[in-house]
């Protein structure tokens, strides 16, 4: 059904390949730029310098940039993300168990951001002006203007600290007797489990959410205004359609295409509220994993995150392409262009 | 160097440690030696048995058994491969499970048996000394199977062929190993001296052969021991298995790691635990330690201050956080003495730093008081010496038999006040005009040397290297464009005739941190730095961004004075005096640049001051009372000759949950993280 | 059958603004026969579109009917009530607004009643058909869309069938249901609404401009198109227009209206050949007519008034060079232009509301010559 020729994926997917090449490059670099290295934080009274030496040439850290970036290059393309030398471990064991938890909080956020967000937008929109509106419209900037951990702190200090419902740590409970809405562990059935992460995702995905269904809804709410008064609407409305028909199949559907293009853009915001949100819940993400290796300049964790990351976006970029053409009937990528 | 980030590597754990009457601070034991081997001959000692009846002192009853202690820390472990991990985190974990030939008094810091009975050592004047000593039988690891020679000869082996980071300088003496062919079990070869042999090679982390054999000593690093099970009476745990206290039972080191404990650990029952003052013998009496890692450290403090998430956490309270644990009901804070030191360290090389009697007066104006009391409320203590007050066998008041940080001797540099919180900067000139330092000798009364000074002569008997001054110190009108600008400075120094900004071509520099990572030491620096001002001496702050202070320090010569902090410094002196002073550990002429080295400040080095001899001595001296009196020696001679300005000490402020646990030991170093393991095997069930 | 398919009694139609309310329609009364043709024209903002809304409630969200009666003979039988229930006993229920001779007034209709009227019983053909179509869906389906909301329990594919038929019908290659409307030319797309106005076979069609936007030669074909179907669905068509040469090719009758008051209505044919309003002589002089052939178009000078602030008198009167002290006290009844001309007949054929009536010749006669039109600018 989408006008998308396997010539024209083919041709994304090459520009896509360059994308990330380029995203990798550009981690290395800014790495690398950063002052220090791992090696800094191994300096203590009782660490021979011979053994941080030692350690220095394990990695290749004096070897000259332009080796390290070949290295680096030629061994990702072939799928080797090598070892973390903070971690102690393979990289690619620290993704394979992280990134899951973070694509359940982040795929979760940008689900219920961008359902909540264009359904608030459409009724602002078509109500637009009227206190209904006003009031949500200057409720949602204000959310917008919030940074996101002041919002989560806020929402632990009430749902945990005070009233004690919600778990401020983790993606689910650790322990057979942890406090939790739960029974034991042994009698944990799937959706027993699946419960109990709803409950610890709860606070971060409602922290997240908080914010990021806005740039969803000022989009959707101005488009929608340009839509009520367009002649297709009026047209609707003269076939003797319902008022939720008009709104919802005739001005929503078109007001919706541009929320795909600003849907690229709360890619990275949720991503980087992601970030932070899992910084302040404990979540064991990505998130955790970039601030930490970064600080401590874990090149070959940080890199490696950063590369998931940009193919993250890349693949939510094509993903987002093939949604327009299903949007928008006049949008095709039919051409090799 | 903050805390933080010197803390990641943490020295060898303790695990062996029982406490007595709970969380009463234990007093710390004077410097008693074990006599340790003296010369040539052979004198067993630690011969104790395993008894088996419970432990505990006259009039206190059992303590209950069970319950599961709930801890927090805010990093994660980085793996729990004993051989490939120097993750202060990872070692809590792994120092519940491994097991150590000798273990530590953590009051005393006496070497004590453990999975080794006894030991000896023979032929220390050849220069080449044997070292024998007797495996516990009767014992087995984690995974039930029996402790025997082999294993201990497997350990040594591997270690010495995979010669991992950690170990390398431990095994590095070892020639061989092998079993004794007298009525030893085991018999080690030394290539040298070891005056710390019992602490360091009869202390290597010990591995069963059966599991570790397979494992490569070339890629040993990449061994994942959590990946390799075993099974306990139907209960499946996770690797490493090892000689220690506790099993892995969960290993999720993004979230929560859990140690179940043995019913059948007896290493804590020895003899010199049960006569142990404060220490409880039999732990430890928990059923499990469960680790929740949190992601921050605001998430770490809430988890214990709001949340009762957790029993007690790694580390410390913050200290904006110390009120709200001291109203907490059913918490209180347990303190404990540093492992380190807070310094600022000179760059010997850099006229006039390369002067004692300027690197002395440095310390004169250095407003002490205001750093302790008004700055940090308490929370740290006056330092003078490189190793901290806890440390007491190797501070030099212990040779005269003196008070910790109240003899006059170890107050020489203190600020020198005129009226409170104001420098007497007439004396001070006077000082560095007469050209006399403090160099060991007596300087009282009449021969005072810093006026209104009086000071009675080195504790341990040594003296400063520079006996006069190497420049000529005088004052004039202000020249250097920093000064200038200075309200009330009227004079500004001259050495040898000229400014010291003629002389380097800039003011001194002074590194500091990002005021927004150290508002505490960026506030002090201020201080200082208008006092030196005021003084006449040219100085300029110089911020370092992030991480890159040691990068600067390490690959460049002309820093001035940079602040940093050491940790997890050995109770022994000597090693760590040796990592931190030894002219080894300096660039050398062609090094700059290229590599780095923890004696940043050149001490030691071609025509400069230096301990090097004392501390070799030190680190070859087999005998324990000989050894700790040649490192006081060494201690005092780094305070006379200041490459290092010792700020001061931190007092760990640990917050603990006393509404379920008791037990809790107070007053040994490092309560909270370093020296954690001594606290999980005395925490028990409250009654 | 009542006598008329639309009756409009004194239609008011105000509009709220922050100022004071406007009245876009201001006492309007027309009436439109079964199967006939009636047209509306004057230039933009006289309110013939407002009123032409009016008639199914799509006045935007400030306007309604202040006054007035809208009566409709259309077969109403069903309506779908707010819960959604189809209520068939309208005509039963006495809060209905319907009166003796079975016509309905739709003004007074509640807008889920009103629903049901729009496109089955009142079509309508937007001023800028051209965009409305909605480009998210196929063309077929938004016909099919029409069919089986009014029709309920339609199948889909006799729905589909019937699109297509109907494309086919104006002239649409049955295939191109499945296209969407950017893959319509400018003039497709206007045939494709025309062809959608039909679904339900409407009583009435309103046609807002049809013609706005077309070259002249589709313009033409356009207007054929809907003449032919017409005829074939035996609709009857509001045509609202500015262009009144549009009028006289199409319209059985019509109405001329200026300021939201209605100047003139009548035959077409009366209209065009005894002009009786000089705003209906004016419009006359500013466009081509296919008829007859006008050395030059001269455009009524000044510009129409603002509805805000209308004057007391005649809404021409500043623009028209025939107004006397009269014209300035009120605005002009109807009066039967037959009657006034001495050639009363029982049925009013024609009227127009002026003052100067009994003057009418001489108009006439003036307001052929360019010069009138042309002093009165100097005014």
């Amino acid at each position: 059904m989408a006008r998308i020729s396997l010539r024209y994926l083919a041709y994304r997917l090459v520009v896509s390949y360059f994308v990330i090449l380029g995203i990798m490059t550009l981690a290395f670099l800014l790495l690398r730029l950063m002052p220090g290295t791992f090696a800094d934080a191994l300096v203590s009274p009782d660490m021979p310098r011979e053994a941080r030496e030692a350690i220095v040439e394990q990695y290749g850290l004096n070897e000259p940039l332009w080796r390290q970036y070949l290295a680096f290059m030629v061994n990702y393309q072939t799928g080797q993300f090598g070892w973390s030398p903070t971690y102690g471990t393979e990289v690619w064991s620290l993704i394979e168990r992280r990134l899951p938890r973070t694509l359940v909080l982040f795929g979760a956020s940008f689900i219920f951001g961008y359902i909540i967000g264009p359904l608030v937008g459409m009724y602002l929109g078509w109500w637009r002006g009227t206190k209904r509106d006003k009031s949500v419209f200057a409720a949602g900037l204000v959310a917008y203007s919030m940074p996101a951990f002041w919002i989560a702190w806020l929402l632990i200090w009430l749902f945990n600290y005070e009233l004690g419902w919600l778990p401020s740590s983790y993606m689910m409970s650790q322990y057979p007797d942890d406090p939790s809405l739960l029974a034991p562990f042994e009698q944990w059935t799937w959706w027993r489990a699946i419960v109990d992460v709803l409950h610890h995702i709860a606070l971060p995905l409602f922290s997240i959410i908080s914010v990021g269904w806005v740039g969803a809804m000022l989009v959707m709410r101005t488009q929608m205004n340009t839509v009520v008064d367009s002649d297709y609407v009026y047209l609707a409305k003269a076939k003797g359609l319902s008022e939720r028909t008009v709104m919802i199949k005739h001005a929503a559907r078109n007001a919706l295409i541009p929320v795909a293009t600003q849907a690229i853009v709360g890619v990275a915001f949720i991503i980087d509220g992601a970030v932070i949100i899992e910084y302040v819940f404990s979540w064991p993400g990505m998130g955790a994993l970039i601030v930490d290796t970064v600080l401590r300049r874990d090149y070959p964790t940080a890199q490696a995150v950063f590369f998931i990351l940009g193919v993250l976006i890349v693949v939510m970029r094509l993903l987002t392409d093939i949604a327009y053409t299903y949007l928008d009937p006049r949008i095709s990528f039919e051409g090799g262009e | 160097m903050s805390d933080d980030d010197t803390t990641a590597t943490s020295s060898k754990r303790r695990p062996f440690l029982k406490a007595g009457a709970g969380a009463v601070a234990v007093s710390l034991a004077g410097c008693t030696g074990d006599g340790g081997g003296e010369g040539t001959e052979t004198e067993p000692q630690g011969t104790e048995e395993i008894t088996e009846s419970t432990p505990g002192e006259a009039g206190e009853g059992d303590v209950p058994e069970g319950g599961s202690f709930r801890f927090g820390m805010s990093n994660p472990p980085e793996g729990v491969n004993p051989m490939a991990t120097s993750s202060s985190y990872s070692w809590t974990v792994l120092s519940e499970i491994m097991g150590y030939g000798t273990a530590l008094d953590p009051v005393t810091f006496d070497v004590q048996p453990s999975a080794y009975t006894d030991w000896t050592v023979e032929n220390v004047d050849s220069g080449e000394p044997d070292v024998y000593f007797n495996i516990r039988e009767g014992i087995t690891w984690s995974d039930g199977e029996e402790f025997t020679v082999d294993d201990v000869l497997f350990t040594y082996n591997f270690i010495m062929e995979a010669n991992p980071g950690r170990y390398a300088s431990t095994v590095a003496p070892i020639e061989t190993v092998e079993e004794a062919d007298n009525d030893w079990d085991v018999h080690l070869k030394l290539a040298n001296p070891v005056g710390t042999y019992d602490s360091q090679q009869l202390q290597l982390p010990l591995l069963p052969e059966h599991r570790w054999s397979d494992v490569s000593p070339e890629d040993f690093t990449e061994y994942q021991p959590q990946e390799n099970t075993y099974e306990v009476d139907g209960q499946e745990y996770l690797g490493p298995v090892g000689l220690g206290p506790g099993r892995l039972s969960r290993y999720e080191p993004d979230t929560s790691v859990e140690i179940e404990y043995r019913d059948d650990y007896t290493l804590n029952d020895l003899e010199w635990y049960q006569e142990h003052e404060n220490l409880r013998a039999g732990g430890p009496f928990l059923d499990n330690v469960r680790i929740n890692i949190y992601g921050s450290s605001d998430a770490l403090q809430q988890a214990f201050i709001s949340e009762d998430a957790i029993d007690a956490l790694y580390g410390s309270v913050l200290p904006a956080n110390i009120p709200d644990v001291e109203e907490k009901e059913g918490a209180r804070i347990v303190t404990g003495s540093d492992t380190g030191y807070a310094h600022y360290s000179f760059e010997m090389r850099t006229t006039p730093f390369d002067d004692t009697i300027f690197r002395q007066a440095v310390g004169l104006v250095y407003d002490h008081i205001y750093w302790i009391n008004q700055l940090n409320r308490g929370t740290v203590q006056r330092g003078a010496f490189t190793m901290p007050p806890g440390y007491t066998a190797v501070r030099p008041e212990t040779e005269i038999d003196a008070e910790i940080n109240e003899h006059p001797a170890s107050k020489a540099f203190d600020f020198l006040e005129d009226q409170p919180g104001v420098p007497d900067y007439a004396s001070i000139k006077e000082f560095l005009q007469n050209g006399v330092p403090i160099t060991g000798e007596s300087a009282e009364g009449d021969n005072q040397v810093i006026p209104g000074r009086d000071y009675p002569g080195s504790m341990t008997g040594v003296t400063t290297d520079d006996m006069e001054a190497r420049h000529e110190y005088t004052w004039d009108s202000v020249e250097s464009d920093i000064l200038a600008d200075e309200p009330g400075v009227e004079e500004e120094i001259r050495v040898n005739g000229e400014t010291i900004t003629e002389i380097n071509g800039e003011p001194l520099q002074i590194l500091m941190y990002p005021p927004q990572d150290s508002p505490l030491g960026t506030q002090m620096l201020e201080d200082w730095v208008s006092k030196l001002k005021a003084l006449g001496i040219p100085v300029e702050r110089n911020v370092m961004t992030f991480n890159t202070m040691l990068t600067e320090v390490y690959t460049n010569v002309n820093f001035g004075a940079f602040p940093m902090s050491w940790t997890n410094l050995s109770p022994f002196g000597a090693p760590s005096l040796e990592g931190l002073f030894h002219s080894s550990q300096a660039h050398g002429p062609d090094e700059i640049g290229e590599t780095d080295a923890n004696n940043a400040m050149g001490y030691g080095t071609e025509g400069l001051p230096g301990a090097d001899d004392l501390i070799d001595e030190a680190l070859q001296t087999m005998d324990t009372e000989e050894r700790n009196a040649v490192a006081r020696q060494a201690v005092e001679k780094i305070y006379l000759d200041a490459p290092s300005q010792i700020n001061s000490h931190e007092i760990p402020q640990w917050p603990v949950n006393e509404a379920d646990f008791e037990g809790y030991v107070g007053g040994i170093p490092s309560p909270g993280d370093s020296y954690v393991s001594v606290q999980f095997s005395q925490i028990h069930q409250a009654e | 059958m009542a006598d008329h398919l639309l009756e409009i009694n004194d239609l008011n139609v105000r509009y709220r603004m922050d100022g004071p309310d406007v009245h876009p329609v201001d006492g309007v009364s027309l009436t439109v026969d079964h199967g006939e043709t009636f047209g509306l024209v004057g230039e933009s903002g006289c309110g013939k579109t407002t009123l032409a809304k009016s008639i199914i409630q799509l006045l935007d969200s400030n306007g309604d009917v202040e006054s007035g009666e809208i009566w409709f003979d259309g077969t109403l039988p069903a309506w779908t009530d707010e819960r959604g229930e189809v209520r068939r006993d309208v005509v039963e229920d006495p809060q209905y607004p319907v009166r003796e001779d079975g016509m309905t007034n739709l003004a007074e209709l509640s807008l889920e009643q009103i629903r049901d009227v729009r496109w089955r019983n009142v079509a309508l053909i937007p001023q800028s058909a051209l965009n409305a179509l909605n480009p998210v869906y196929k063309v077929g389906d938004q016909i099919v869309e029409a069919i089986t909301r009014h029709e309920p329990g339609t199948d889909v594919e006799e729905a589909r069938g019937r699109a297509r038929d109907l494309l086919e019908r104006v002239g649409i290659d049955r295939e191109r249901a499945d296209d969407y409307a950017h893959e319509f030319s400018g003039g497709m797309k206007q045939r494709a609404v025309i062809a959608m106005s039909m679904a339900c076979s409407p009583d009435l069609l309103i046609a807002d401009e049809p013609t706005t936007a077309l070259d002249v030669i589709i313009q033409d074909r356009v207007l054929d198109e809907i003449k032919s179907l017409q005829n074939e669905f035996d609709v009857a068509m509001l045509i609202v227009s500015h262009d009144i040469s549009v009028m006289a090719e199409t319209c059985d009758r019509m109405g001329v209206m200026y300021g939201g008051k209605m100047m003139e209505s009548g035959t077409t044919e009366s209209i065009f050949e005894r002009t009786a309003n000089p705003y209906t002589l004016g419009l006359r002089n500013s466009f081509p007519t296919v008829e007859e052939d006008q050395e030059q178009l001269v455009s009524i000078p000044g510009t129409p008034p603002t509805l805000r602030d209308p004057n007391p008198g005649c809404r021409f009167v500043d623009r028209c060079p025939f107004a006397v002290e009269e014209c300035r006290d009120s605005h002009p009844p109807m009066y039967d232009v037959d009657r006034a001309l001495g050639e009363a007949t029982d049925e009013v054929a024609h009227e127009s509301a002026c003052y100067r009536l009994d003057d009418l010749e001489q108009v006439q006669e003036d307001a052929a010559k360019e010069e009138t039109w042309l002093q009165q600018t100097t005014h």
